[in-house]
C-alpha cells in the first residue's frame, strides 16, 4: 500500500517534469527498438539490399535514411545498434556502481581501510576518464566485452568517491550511534543501515553517467577499439562514415552521431530530473 | 612555506608514484611476450633471451620498476618498435602541439562557458536563460568525434572557409596567421562539451550569489549594475567557477584526443591512436604518462589556486 502511494507520487512528478517525461520516452523508444529490432528493421542490417545503390541520399524510396558506402541501409543499422549502445550504457554503469557501492561504503565505515582504498582511487582519478578507457580497451584488445569492462574500471572512481562523501556525512548521523548502540553488527550497519541512505545519490550519479558512458564508448568504437565490423554500431558507423564526408556526403555520419546524442541527453535529462526529485531544497 | 602547500605536495607526490606503477604495469599486463612480438615469430630462442637480457626483462618486476624510473626521469622514454626512432624525441614535439591546442580549448571554454552562465545566471528564469539552458543541455552529451566531424563537413569541406586538417599549410611558410586558421575548428569540437558544462554550473553559482543577502545589501547603497556585477557577484562566484573549470582539464585533454584523430593534429592523442594501431606499447606508455603526469600538474596548481582566492579552504587544510 504505502509502495503503491509512493510510486503515485514518483508518477507525479514525472508528468508534472516534461523535460523528464521525454527523456523517458525516449530510452523506452530505445529499448523497445532494441528488443524488437528484427521486426521493425526494413533490411538486413549487415547486407547490402539488392535494390540499392551505393550511398543512397536520405528519402531514396525504399531508404528513408539512404544507404551507406556497401550499400547497407542506414535506417536498419540504426535500428539494430541501439541494442549495443542501450546494453553498454546501463550494464558497465550498474556493475561498477555495485562495486563502488561496497568499496565507498566500507571506505567511510572504517578509515583505516578507507584511507587506503580512496588513495587507490586518488592515483585512478590522475587520468583523464576517456584516456584511461583508450588505454584499457587498447591492452585487453577490441570488442564489446573488453570496452565494457574498461568502462567498469573507468567509473569506479568517481562513484566509489560519491558513496564515500555521502557514507562518512551519515557516519556523523545519531541513527548509525543508536544502531551500534543496539548491538547491531558491523555488516548490519554497513548494508542494512547506510546503504539504503547512500544509495539514491549514487542511482543520480549512475543515469546521468550512463548518458557520458554513451558517447564514450561511442567514441571507443570511432576509433576502432570497441565494437567490430560488421556489427551494427552508432559508433562504428559514424566512423565508417568519415570517408565519405570528406568527399561531401555527411548522411552516413550525421544519423548514428544524432542517435548517440539524443540518447545521452535522455539519460542526462532523466539524471537532472531524478535529483531535483530527491533534493529537498528544490521541492 | 605554508603547510597546506607542503600537505597538498606530499599527496601529489605519492599520486606521481602510483600514476608511475600503473603506466609501469600497463605494458606487463598485455597478453604476449615482448621480445617475441618484436622479433617475429621465427625468432630462436637464444636471440629472445639476448633480447630480454639487453631490455632488461628477466629482472625482478621491481628492479625493471626502478631501471625504468631512471630512464624517465632523465627524459629517456624508450625507443619506438614501430616508428625506430626515440620516443622522448617523437614525443616532446608532440606534446607542445597538444598544449597548443589544450590551452586554447581551455581558454575558450572558459571565457564562453563562464560568459554564458554569468549572464545566465543574472537572468535567471527568462526566455534567454532557458534556451541557453536547452542548448548547454545538449551541449554537455556532445560526441566530441562527430561534432568535429560535422564541423569539418560544414565549415571546410562544404564552405572552404577553414583548412580540413593539420596544424601548418604544407605550402606554405607556416606563421601564427596558419597556425590559427588550423586551430580553430579542433578548438571548438575540443571545447564544446567544457563551455557547456561550464556555463551550467556558473549559470547555478551565480543564481545563488545573486539571492544572498549581502547582493542586496549592497545593492541598498547604490551600486551601479556595473559594479555590482563585476565587484561582488563576480567575485564571490569565483571558487566554485575555479573548481569546475579545473575538473574539465581532464574532458578537454580526454576530447584533444578526438579532435586530434579527426583533425590530424600532430599531438600526444594522435601519436598514441596511431601507436594503438601498430601496437607500438612503448610509444602508448609514454604518451599515457606524458597526459596523466599534466593532469596530475593542472590539478596541484588548481587547488592552489583555490586556496588562494578562497580563505576558508586554508584554515581547514591546516
Amino acid at each position: 500500500m504505502y509502495t503503491n502511494i509512493r510510486w503515485r507520487k514518483f508518477g507525479k512528478y514525472l508528468v508534472k517534469d516534461k523535460m523528464a517525461s521525454i527523456g523517458i520516452a525516449i530510452i523506452m523508444v530505445t529499448i523497445i527498438t532494441a528488443i524488437f529490432a528484427p521486426l521493425l528493421a526494413p533490411y538486413n542490417p549487415n547486407e547490402a539490399s539488392d535494390t540499392a545503390t551505393r550511398l543512397a541520399m536520405p528519402f531514396t524510396s525504399g531508404h528513408i535514411l539512404g544507404t551507406d558506402s556497401q550499400g547497407r541501409d542506414i535506417l536498419s543499422r540504426l535500428i539494430y545498434g541501439s541494442r549495443t549502445s542501450i546494453l553498454s550504457a546501463t550494464i558497465p554503469v550498474i556493475i561498477s556502481g555495485v562495486i563502488s557501492i561496497i568499496l565507498g561504503i566500507v571506505a567511510g565505515f572504517s578509515k583505516k581501510i578507507g584511507g587506503f582504498i580512496m588513495r587507490i582511487m586518488d592515483v585512478l582519478f590522475a587520468f583523464p576518464s576517456v584516456l584511461l578507457a583508450v588505454v584499457i580497451a587498447a591492452i585487453l584488445g577490441p570488442g564489446l566485452f573488453n570496452v565494457c569492462l574498461a568502462m567498469v574500471i573507468v567509473r569506479i572512481p568517481y562513484m566509489t568517491r560519491v558513496v564515500y562523501t555521502d557514507t562518512v556525512q551519515e557516519m556523523q548521523k545519531e541513527y548509525i550511534e543508536a544502531a551500534s548502540a543496539f548491538g547491531r553488527t558491523k555488516f548490519e550497519i554497513m548494508f542494512k543501515e547506510l546503504l539504503p541512505n547512500v544509495l539514491p545519490s549514487l542511482i543520480v550519479y549512475a543515469t546521468t553517467l550512463m548518458g557520458v558512458t554513451v558517447v564514450t564508448i561511442a567514441g571507443l568504437s570511432f576509433i576502432g577499439l570497441g565494437i567490430q565490423p560488421p556489427t551494427a554500431d552508432w559508433g562504428l558507423m559514424a566512423s565508417n562514415g568519415k570517408n565519405v564526408l570528406v568527399q561531401g556526403d555527411p548522411y552516413v555520419t550525421l544519423f548514428p552521431g544524432l542517435a548517440i546524442l539524443i540518447l545521452a541527453v535522455a539519460f542526462s535529462m532523466l539524471g537532472d530530473w531524478l535529483r531535483d526529485l530527491l533534493d529537498p531544497t528544490k521541492k | 612555506m605554508p603547510l597546506y602547500l607542503i600537505k597538498r605536495m606530499i599527496s601529489m607526490l605519492y599520486v606521481l608514484i602510483g600514476v608511475t606503477i600503473i603506466v609501469f604495469l600497463m605494458i606487463h599486463l598485455i597478453p604476449g611476450d615482448t621480445a617475441q612480438t618484436l622479433l617475429g615469430g621465427e625468432a630462436t630462442k637464444a636471440s629472445l633471451d639476448a633480447l630480454r637480457h639487453k631490455m632488461g626483462l628477466d629482472q625482478p618486476l621491481i628492479i625493471q620498476y626502478f631501471i625504468w624510473i631512471k630512464q624517465v626521469i632523465t627524459g629517456n622514454l624508450g625507443y619506438s618498435y614501430s616508428l625506430h626512432i626515440n620516443i622522448s624525441h617523437l614525443l616532446f614535439p608532440r606534446f607542445l602541439n597538444t598544449l597548443v591546442l589544450t590551452i586554447a580549448s581551455l581558454l575558450l571554454s572558459i571565457l564562453i562557458g563562464v560568459g554564458l552562465g554569468f549572464f545566465s545566471g543574472l537572468k535567471k528564469n527568462t526566455v534567454i536563460d532557458k534556451i541557453l539552458s536547452a542548448l548547454s543541455v545538449f551541449g554537455a552529451s556532445m560526441p566530441v568525434f562527430w561534432i568535429a566531424l560535422m564541423l569539418m563537413w560544414l565549415f571546410a569541406i562544404q564552405l572552404r572557409l577553414l583548412p580540413v586538417s593539420g596544424m601548418y599549410n604544407l605550402r606554405g611558410n607556416g606563421g601564427f596567421a596558419d597556425l590559427l586558421m588550423h586551430l580553430i575548428l579542433p578548438t571548438i569540437a575540443t571545447s564544446l562539451v567544457s563551455i557547456a558544462v561550464i556555463s551550467q554550473m556558473t549559470r547555478n553559482v551565480v543564481s545563488d550569489v545573486v539571492n544572498k543577502d549581502y547582493i542586496n545589501y549592497y545593492q541598498s547603497f547604490g551600486l551601479s549594475h556595473y559594479q555590482l556585477n563585476m565587484k561582488h557577484i563576480l567575485r564571490n562566484s569565483l571558487p566554485p567557477v575555479i573548481n569546475i573549470i579545473g575538473l574539465q582539464v581532464g574532458y578537454i585533454l580526454g576530447g584533444a584526443l578526438f579532435s586530434e584523430i579527426v583533425f590530424n593534429w600532430p599531438g600526444v592523442g594522435l601519436a598514441i591512436y596511431t601507436a594503438i594501431n601498430s601496437k607500438d606499447y612503448p610509444m602508448i606508455q609514454a604518451g599515457v604518462l606524458f597526459i596523466a603526469l599534466s593532469f596530475v600538474l593542472v590539478n596541484f596548481v588548481v587547488d592552489i589556486l583555490n586556496i588562494v582566492v578562497n580563505p576558508k579552504l586554508r584554515d581547514s587544510n591546516k
